[in-house]
């Protein structure tokens, strides 16, 4: 009936050690004893947790550092302007003594943003409902097996992912959505052969989506049995329950999965470098629904096409130059991922679970 | 109609090949001589000539490229080179010259051409104790002076030796590693790609014992490198297997390569787009493309960019409207080597020298190879090493 | 039909019959399994309408069971079975044909723990009422909700802050939301699991007092542990042993005058 750690609970327990003076201070003694050992694994975790964090300023040091060069070469330029793939071939080809430091990444830029916003587009309402249908609406005896299969999906190397968009989705999309006369249209712009934003979206969102399942239903079940059950009793159907109860509550956990999904979409290389056609081409939305059908190539795949160019002082800068916009891109989706978490925290209160 | 023009254009495929083989039956002509020297291009003011089979250059850039100082004594109009406590001394239109005070005759002798003193090039290299081939069909002649192949190797060996860069030559120097160790089965070897770029920064950065680099050595590149050839391989151009067009000339490439042509029709085929695979820029295939294709002009900005030959393979058999280019190592059924010129892009072809699209394969090591990278590349460069490299490249003996 | 099923059960249940008009809803022969684990047997009982009922017993006896079975709230738990019949003024609510849904909007439930939705103190008490009626206006919901909230005896203290989350509230306030929160979609039976068990002592005399306001206008079912609470509150009693109904009657009778030797043993304090 009293409820744990309450005074009287508290009074009661030194009543009894009172009386038995040595059970006492045992008691006193393991408690210190544990205490130390507890302050010491405290402040062993508190030295990893600096030490990791120094790590990263150093890594974001290092990369930034690297990039100055190219950086105060082209100013502004090198995000609003394109070019990279003529830039890269004039850098590497410079002799020694004048090395060419102009670089224009706009194309690079705007493919990783489009790639990663069309597959988060595509992963999120389909993960969502894939995570909704796996906790809420799966008969018992499937969800198990279909659990560890999203799991599964979830651990494939992305360059499996890659050799499927390869074989599969880019070849479809040639057959399917590209004519003759229209790549012959287009081939002074861009060589359309299936490699696309399409291709480097859908693959994308293949690689993402088990994982955001699996986040996303870990939210889901982690919701408080007590807020499904008193919707329901409130004669709210199941369906309305989970989206205007469960849905809101475990939004914390869904946003999370989300970001997650958004930093490995941001980051992805090999798979995109093999289905997007691998050519710093800046798909125009002024080609209508070509716009998809374009071939173009995203940061990530550029520092990793472009590896071998690393001996080249230019080059290389070039490439970090890109490898700092990935962090800084990381950073604030994890800023973003705080405001947001914090703006839910104030509106609901301690949103449970 | 269609049975026809096929016919056609197969007989005139066959006349084209017949007066190619009777053209390159001569020796090359003299301009197209190129020197490479411990991988790198000899760069001359004077092209090297060519008298009664043998190569004579300016004598300046072989001494210097080989190591060698050299004096010009105008009044006796005598060259004088000196490598270590080796002493050549040559004298301009005479056979008769001296090797460390031994007298040896020549079969043709040093001359003066446009206010240059050109000298034998095998005589003058060897002397000073490097290796020198020269492939007289193909115009070639390949010089290295750290490993010659004919020194002796040690009986048994031991260790570990690291190797990187270049993909195109990563399969051949796997099978070279394999012999070796079968020889001398304590030596642990690993090979790892990354491109011709790695493999030099990373061998003159001492993280690996050799670079493999699939093109010449450039300035650029860092200092204190040396490289040795020991091999060639032919670059080809490749189109899908359903593409109607059989052949096509170093010209049509370059229009394709630099977007003149699009349209497959303006080469013979089908009223349909050419889609361009090209290799990013650091590749060695990219750079000798480049230089022999494309005559140093530049790629189209439309040109997809892939960073190994089996991606631009595998993306040529995936597009029917596709061309890319590849190290003839990787020449399978899954695309198709259009005529070059008339010539079969074959490996027989690129060996007798009727095929020009070759490139040297360098192992790049950090100052003269030592130790365990030596008797690397002296068996490498020995008989049986040459033999593997024969398999399915081009011997440089 | 009725009357055989009363009389199946008069084996081991005594007063049921007093009133067989008056009765909401009739409980007849159920018996329930978790799996294989009988948790409820052969159970029957009426609750008549406008009056408290409470139900008492041991830990694990199932009463808690019993209750979820009136609004088909153990549906959720996938190995729970079901025998019997259970009607709603004359509705079988186990029918196939049964709406669910509907059952539940006519008998509210109020938990053990209190368990506000995480919104605010409005949306808690309007939640259920937007979602019965999605066009509502804005001023008939307001209307309701503050409607609701007096009748749980809470206007006076949330007046204020109605837009603050439900989670601020203190733990009694919080049992009192979960009350209004089911008086505003209007049903006719509130079911209680052990209201006050979390609660202390002068919000559990409030909500009490709040069960005998509305015992008036709803039926009420209330499973306590607390038997002075029992006592104060109910107008029928049952009491429950090991998943059967050992005795019921009007809650006077069966306080003073226990049938069964167990149920005097447990009024006694003996075990429980």
């Amino acid at each position: 009936m009293v409820p744990e750690g309450s005074p009287a609970q508290t009074a009661v327990a030194g009543k009894l050690a009172a009386g038995k003076e040595p059970a006492f201070q045992t008691v006193v003694v393991s408690a210190r004893r544990r205490s130390i050992k507890e302050a010491g694994i405290e402040k062993a975790l508190f030295a990893f947790t600096i030490l990791s964090s120094i790590l990263i300023f150093l890594i974001m040091f290092f990369v930034i550092s690297k990039a100055i060069p190219v950086l105060q070469a082209n100013g502004f330029s090198f995000v609003f302007s394109g070019g990279w793939d003529e830039h890269f071939v004039n850098a590497w080809l410079a002799p020694a003594g004048e090395p060419s430091w102009r670089f224009g990444a706009l194309p690079l830029i705007a493919g990783t943003l489009y790639t990663t916003a069309g597959a988060l587009l595509i992963a999120l309402p389909f993960g969502l409902g894939c995570a909704i249908f796996l906790t809420e609406l799966c008969p018992a005896r499937l969800r198990k097996p279909l659990e560890s299969t999203v799991r599964l999906l979830a651990a494939i190397p992305s360059v499996i992912y890659g050799l499927v968009g390869l074989l599969v989705v880019v070849p479809l999309i040639a057959d399917q959505l590209i004519s003759n006369e229209l790549a012959l249209q287009m081939i002074n712009v861009c060589a359309l052969d299936g490699t696309s934003l399409l291709a480097g979206m859908i693959v994308l969102s293949m690689m993402i989506v088990p994982i955001f399942i699996a986040l996303a239903a870990d939210a889901l079940a982690a919701v408080p049995r007590r807020y499904k059950e008193a919707s329901l009793a409130l004669g709210v159907s199941h369906w309305r329950t989970i989206v205007k109860v469960m849905l809101p509550v475990a939004r914390n956990g869904i946003l999370a999965g989300a970001i997650l999904a958004a930093g490995r979409a941001i980051g992805e290389a090999i798979a995109l470098s093999m289905v997007t056609g691998s050519v710093a081409n800046l798909p125009s939305v002024r080609h209508g629904l070509v716009f998809f059908l374009e071939p173009m190539r995203t940061l990530a795949s550029t520092i990793i096409d472009n590896a071998e160019g690393m001996s080249v002082a230019t080059c290389e800068a070039a490439l970090f130059a890109c490898a700092s916009f990935l962090l800084v891109a990381c950073i604030i989706l994890s800023l973003f991922a705080r405001l947001a978490a914090g703006g839910i925290q104030r509106k609901g209160g301690a949103a449970g679970g | 109609m269609r049975t026809r023009q096929r016919s056609v254009l197969l007989v005139a495929a066959a006349l084209v090949l017949l007066f190619s083989q009777f053209a390159f039956a001569q020796e090359a002509p003299a301009q197209d001589i190129s020197v490479l020297v411990n991988g790198q291009r000899l760069s001359l003011d004077t092209p090297p000539l060519l008298e009664q089979g043998r190569v004579l250059v300016p004598m300046r850039a072989i001494f210097e490229a080989i190591g060698a100082t050299v004096d010009w004594d105008g009044q006796t109009r005598t060259v004088t080179g000196r490598k270590g406590d080796v002493e050549v001394i040559l004298k301009i239109g005479d056979v008769n010259a001296r090797v460390s005070g031994r007298n040896v005759t020549l079969d043709v002798a040093a001359k003066v051409v446009n206010d240059r003193t050109l000298v034998p090039l095998r005589f003058v290299s060897e002397s000073l104790g490097a290796a020198v081939d020269w492939n007289g069909a193909a115009g070639q002649v390949v010089v290295n002076t750290a490993v010659t192949g004919g020194g002796e190797l040690p009986a048994t060996l031991s260790g570990t030796l690291k190797m990187s860069g270049s993909t195109s030559v990563q399969p051949l120097a796997e099978e070279l590693a394999q012999a070796f160790r079968q020889k001398y089965p304590q030596v642990q070897i690993t090979i790892t790609g990354g491109g011709s770029g790695v493999g030099i920064k990373d061998a003159a950065a001492g993280k690996v014992n050799i670079g493999n680099a699939s093109r010449a050595l450039k300035d650029s590149d860092p200092k204190g490198i040396v490289g040795t050839t020991i091999a060639k391989d032919a670059v080809v151009v490749v189109v899908h297997p359903n593409n109607p067009v059989n052949a096509l000339t170093k010209q049509q490439v370059k229009d394709i390569y630099t977007g003149k042509i699009t349209n497959w029709q303006a080469v013979g085929g089908p009223d349909a787009p050419i889609i361009v695979n090209s290799r990013t820029a650091p590749s060695g295939t990219f750079d000798f493309f480049t230089e022999e294709f494309l005559d140093n002009e530049k790629v189209v900005a439309t040109a997809k960019q892939h960073a190994s030959n089996g991606l631009v393979r595998q993306a040529v058999a995936a597009n029917e409207n596709a061309i890319g280019f590849i190290s003839m190592g990787y020449l399978d059924n899954t695309v198709k080597a259009p005529l070059m010129d008339g010539v079969t892009p074959s490996m027989e072809n690129a060996k007798n020298g009727t095929y020009h699209f070759v490139r040297p394969f360098n192992m790049v090591t950090n100052g003269e190879p030592t130790g365990l990278a030596r008797a690397f590349l002296e068996f490498v460069l020995s008989a049986e090493g040459q033999a593997i490299v024969g398999k399915e490249y081009i011997p440089v003996k | 039909m009725q009357q055989t099923g009363i009389t199946g059960a008069g084996r081991n249940a005594t007063g049921i019959g007093n009133n067989p008009n008056n009765s909401k809803i009739m409980v007849q022969d159920i018996s329930s399994w978790y799996g294989a684990q009988p948790v409820l047997k052969e159970v029957s009982m009426p609750i008549h309408a406008k009056s408290i009922t409470g139900l008492i017993g041991p830990s694990g006896c199932g009463k808690s069971t019993f209750l979820r079975c009136l609004n088909r709230l153990n549906d959720l738990v996938r190995s729970f079975r079901l025998q019997g019949t259970i009607t709603l003024d004359g509705e079988d609510i186990y029918h196939p044909d049964a709406d669910v849904v509907l059952v539940r909007r006519k008998v509210g439930m109020v938990f053990q723990h209190p368990n506000p939705f995480p919104m605010s103190v409005f949306d808690n008490v309007a939640f259920g009422v937007r979602e019965h009626n999605r066009q509502i206006k804005k001023r008939e919901l307001e209307e309701i909700v503050v409607e609701s909230l007096q009748k749980a005896n809470l206007w006076e203290e949330v007046k204020d802050k109605l837009q603050a989350s439900g989670l601020s509230l203190s733990g009694g306030q919080q049992q009192r939301l979960c009350i209004a929160r089911v008086l505003a979609v209007m049903p006719e039976v509130i079911l209680l699991d052990e209201p006050c068990s979390s609660l202390d002592p002068v919000s559990t005399a409030k909500i009490e007092e709040l069960l005998l306001q509305l015992k008036n206008s709803y039926t009420v079912v209330v499973v306590t542990h607390n038997l002075g609470q029992a006592r104060r509150i109910s107008d029928y009693l049952g009491f429950f042993l090991d998943g059967r109904l050992v005795e019921y009657g009007a809650a006077a009778e069966v306080i003073t005058n226990p049938r069964e030797k167990a149920t005097e043993d447990y009024l006694a304090g003996n075990f429980g």
